[in-house]
């Protein structure tokens, strides 16, 4: 029988490889916290994004079109906005301008993200409540 | 037959360099699970307060938006401190909603906030319904008048349990969401 086990150098062999194995695993820790931030910063430029569109939407009418602004908010988020008019297109009823919102921001790694948001807006009420 | 012809098995030191290793080895392990878990804790709870304010916010907002909705000359909305209530007309001649912030005992008892052990809730009551939490963990809202038919909402959740590695407010992360609604029917 063999009974001359391992030794040391064996052991400390063993115990690196196993040590990188769980180095491996330490960065999911970095990556959930990261992920986390950048899911709570894309919760703020979404709701910056509909307070805008909700904004056009309150307003009894819109700024000529073509429209461009830009404006900070929060000293983090870049707010851009764009609006046209399609009514060229004959299949577009009049009074029909499609809105777009991209948010741009900078993460707590400071690498450049953005969201855009698009919706039509109808103005010049056909429909009247009330 | 063949046996073990060494037998003298290992030294006193021997085995307690061994045990010695092993209980480095093992506190370093237990040290790295440990923070781990902490840190898996504290994403989870900082995940939950972000989800939500923002549902909270949505609902509030959404319902806001339908303030003064076929309503003749009666007040939109109503805001008294942390209270909010939005008149509307979809089932009666007037329906209300009410948001107000609640503590542990969720009749609308409001402790203060120093006190520890308290839970709060914001409520959600309904004129054709019935008045119940609608989250938890929101320790405060905010409901401030910009213009006439704009409306700031700021909505503060903290997490559930204080965590340790936390100096600030007993260790209880706090996460506030605000904004702007436009109020379309005034």
């Amino acid at each position: 029988m063999n009974n001359k086990g391992l030794s040391i150098l064996e052991v400390l062999v063993a115990m690196i490889v196993l040590s990188i194995g769980l180095l491996g695993v330490a960065p999911m820790v970095v990556m959930s916290s990261k992920s986390n931030s950048i899911s709570r910063d894309t919760t703020v430029a979404s709701k910056l994004a509909r307070e805008k569109i909700e904004y056009y939407e309150s307003l009894d009418s819109l700024p000529s079109v073509p429209f461009e602004s830009s404006e900070r908010a929060d000293n983090t988020y870049n707010i851009s906005v764009n609006i046209q008019n399609n009514s060229t297109d004959v299949n577009i009823p009049i009074g029909l301008y499609e809105i777009n919102v991209t948010i741009n921001w900078q993460d707590a790694a400071n690498l450049s993200r953005s969201t855009s948001y698009s919706t039509y807006l109808r103005k010049g009420a056909i429909h009247e409540y009330n | 037959m063949n046996t073990i012809k060494n037998n003298s098995g290992f030294t006193l030191i021997e085995v307690l360099i061994a045990i010695l290793i092993s209980g480095i080895l093992i506190s370093g392990a237990f040290g790295f699970y440990s923070t781990m878990q902490s840190q898996t804790t504290i994403q989870m709870e900082m995940s939950n307060i972000q989800n939500i304010t923002r549902a909270s916010l949505d609902d509030i907002s959404s319902t806001l938006r339908q303030a003064g909705y076929k309503l003749n000359g009666h007040d939109p909305y109503l805001i008294n401190g942390d209270t909010l209530m939005v008149f509307f007309n979809i089932y009666n001649s007037v329906d209300t909603v009410t948001y107000f912030i609640a503590g542990q005992s969720g009749t609308g008892d409001y402790e203060p906030q120093e006190s520890e052990n308290t839970t709060y809730y914001l409520m959600k009551g309904c004129s054709y319904g019935t008045t119940s939490i609608y989250s938890d963990n929101i320790v405060s809202v905010n409901f401030v008048n910009i213009e006439d038919n704009i409306i700031r909402i700021s909505i503060t959740a903290q997490t559930e349990y204080p965590d340790d590695t936390y100096n600030y407010n007993n260790g209880y992360r706090t996460w506030t969401l605000s904004e702007d609604v436009c109020l379309r029917n005034i």
